[in-house]
């Protein structure tokens, strides 16, 4: 019962543009890329998308610092995610992030379990950006098209969570 | 080392012995406490690090209510640890978002510096960091705890130690008191050891006390009675001997007087035995013969013309008879006095008298003269006497008599090879005593001698015993005086110093009191 209402209010606050209603109602299960209201970026590529979370690019185009925050390991939107943008199996995953700190280059992105949280955070700062499904994202924030395809495009690059990584 | 000096040493090694104990348990205590006083800032540290962890992402949402959960969390894993004082949350741009714990009086404290930072405020460790998320500071922690706790059983701690120091320094106090009040009674009986080997018998030790140490006071008691009765019985058997002993000098010297009586009885005898009184008596009768013609006798008769001149002789004869007979009876005469006053002496001597009376030492030195004399027709000893006035003294007639006759024999016997011979008696009064001294011009003695003339034993003469002068000085030590012997060497005469106290003490007596000399290399003091 909450989650749908929370559904509907996330439907509610999506900006005008995003893409998200034009077609009808987003699917709660699509997998949204998400920044503040004060962040101007409205569309990222896939690939710097990619390279965002998986730490190679660390500022945006203002020169603020890039705030990436993920999914909790285990959950399924990180494998979906995980999957999909980067490539990489849980395995795949672990071993890369093990890896990038081993070599002295950074830590991984924190992860959030909590998508109330994450939504506060990614509300709350400027430089923050994470991935949620359509249905945990909110008013404030901002959905980000992927290569000009808003979630629930055809193509869209993110798709949605499947029912196996549920 | 005596044993309350033992005991205070037993009581004050218990005492730095419980101190040293009682140190080192400060010592520990101390560092336990130190070691919880850096468990805390450990503390502090661990549970900084650990929020900054765990409670990032709910500062970095600015989510009161999930910070305040983050916070709860960790306070609440040391909700039994009483040192926590408070945990405060403040979001990116420095404002509180949640706090737990007791938060200080001035209320939330202002957010600190954003570097990580354990601080010690008085007994408090402050801690503080700001909240990282990929190099990004989203907020700050902040979080007290206090050392109230080991304050608290600081104190305890000194309350604690004080009164052990105190229970400690009453105990030994106690225990002092309580060998002191063992000591006293041995010290009482040592004192009361003391005074009967000085000779009073008189004396009585005190221990009030239900214990064994009174038992015995108690046997000490009993067995000084028994020997005090000893004693009594002691010197009478002393007196008895000292009478009989001036008594056979006394018959000894009568003896001599009668020989002398008898001497002179003998020459008497003989001297009228030879007298010419016979020859008056035939004068007499031939007288008688003639007595119908006395004129034709002395005219006719032969005899009648050498009558004149017999009568002449026989008259001169008679009269120098007469004369020797009435000086042999002068001499016998003295003699019969001689022994009266050697009789008289020795029953003025021996009278039954108190263990003590008042003498006058003039007479007393006289009538022991008397009892050794005729000093000059007996012994041919000149006798000088230098009395000096004294006053009277309370003492043992007979203890002293006796010691007056032993060492006038004694000086008489030293006199023996000597051709003149002298004995000066002087009584010399001082401060607290009086001093008879007995001087011949004897053999005297060597150094040697003298050092020993006491000695029970010691003799130098060829029938002596080395009683006499060793029963004199003990003697005069009973009567609480000293004896002492001087001497310039061997043929040099000796003088004997008779001391007395002027107040007679049969208690404690000391030479201090008596005003005696420490005995020099040149007497021989008992």
């Amino acid at each position: 019962m909450l989650r749908a209402l929370a559904y509907i209010v996330a439907l509610s606050a999506l900006p005008a543009g995003s893409g998200a209603t034009q077609e009808g109602a987003l699917d709660p299960n699509t997998i949204v890329v998400v920044v503040s209201l004060k962040n101007p970026l409205k569309d990222i590529s896939r690939k710097d998308l990619r390279a965002i979370f998986l730490m190679r690019s660390r500022h945006w185009r203002t020169g603020r610092s890039i705030v990436v925050f993920n999914a909790a390991p285990k959950s399924a939107l990180r494998k979906h995610f995980d999957h999909t943008l980067l490539g990489f199996s849980p395995r795949q995953s672990a071993t890369y992030w093990v890896d990038f700190r081993i070599r002295g280059t950074g830590i991984a992105p924190r992860s959030v379990a909590s998508p109330r949280l994450l939504r506060r955070i990614v509300n709350k700062h400027v430089e923050a950006i994470a991935y949620m499904r359509a249905g945990d994202a909110g008013r404030g924030v901002r959905i980000l098209r992927v290569d000009g395809r808003a979630p629930g495009d055809k193509h869209y690059a993110l798709g949605r969570l499947s029912q196996v990584h549920r | 080392m005596k044993l309350r000096t033992k005991l205070i040493f037993l009581q004050v090694g218990t005492l730095v012995f419980a101190i040293a104990i009682f140190a080192t348990v400060a010592m520990l205590f101390q560092t336990t406490l130190t070691l919880l006083d850096q468990g805390i800032e450990a503390k502090a540290r661990s549970c900084l690090r650990t929020l900054l962890a765990t409670a990032d992402v709910p500062i970095a949402a600015e989510d009161p209510g999930s910070v305040r959960r983050a916070l709860r969390v960790c306070g609440e894993g040391n909700q039994d640890d009483p040192d926590l004082g408070f945990i405060v949350a403040y979001g990116r741009n420095g404002d509180p978002l949640a706090w737990h714990g007791k938060l200080p009086k001035g209320g939330i404290p202002p957010v600190p510096d954003s570097k990580t930072s354990i601080v010690r405020h008085g007994n408090a460790v402050r801690g503080s960091g700001p909240v990282m998320i990929e190099g990004q500071q989203f907020g700050t922690l902040s979080l007290e705890f206090q050392g109230h706790r080991i304050d608290s059983w600081r104190t305890r701690f000194m309350i604690a130690a004080g009164m052990l120091l105190l229970l400690v320094l009453l105990a030994s106090a106690a225990s002092i008191a309580f060998a002191l009040h063992i000591i006293a009674p041995l010290r009482k009986m040592i004192r009361f050891a003391s005074t009967v080997a000085e000779g009073d018998l008189h004396s009585q030790v005190d221990v009030r006390a239900s214990d064994e140490l009174a038992q015995l006071a108690q046997g000490l008691n009993h067995m000084v009675g028994q020997i005090r009765q000893l004693q009594g019985q002691l010197v009478d058997a002393s007196r008895s001997a000292g009478m009989a002993e001036v008594a056979t000098g006394v018959l000894h010297n009568v003896g001599n007087v009668l020989n002398s009586i008898k001497t002179s009885a003998g020459v008497i005898h003989k001297q009228l035995r030879d007298s010419r009184l016979a020859t008056l008596e035939k004068v007499n009768a031939l007288l008688e013969a003639q007595q119908t013609d006395l004129g034709g006798f002395f005219a006719k008769d032969q005899r009648a013309k050498r009558l004149p001149k017999l009568l002449s002789v026989l008259s001169a004869q008679l009269l120098k008879e007469h004369a020797y007979l009435r000086e042999e009876s002068v001499r016998l005469q003295r003699q019969v006095d001689h022994a009266a006053v050697i009789v008289k002496a020795q029953q003025r001597l021996a009278r039954p008298a108190p263990l003590s009376e008042t003498l006058n030492l003039s007479s007393l030195l006289d009538a022991a003269l008397d009892a050794e004399g005729p000093w000059e027709d007996l012994h041919d000893i000149k006798i000088r006497r230098s009395y000096e006035d004294a006053p009277s003294l309370v003492l043992d007639r007979h203890k002293l008599v006796a010691i007056i006759v032993n060492l006038l024999r004694n000086a008489r016997e030293a006199l023996t090879d000597q051709e003149e011979k002298e004995i000066h008696l002087a009584i010399l009064p001082a401060q607290a005593s009086i001093a008879i001294t007995i001087t011949d011009n004897g053999c005297g003695m060597s150094e040697e001698t003298r050092m020993h003339i006491f000695e029970h034993g010691f003799t130098t003469k060829a029938s002596g015993h080395g009683f006499g002068l060793h029963a004199c000085a003990n003697a005069v030590r009973e009567l609480g005086g000293a004896l002492s012997a001087t001497s310039e060497g061997p043929g040099l005469g000796a003088t004997f110093t008779l001391r007395l106290p002027l107040a007679q003490r049969r208690r404690r007596v000391t030479r201090s009191d008596l005003g005696c000399e420490i005995p020099s290399k040149e007497t021989s003091d008992v």
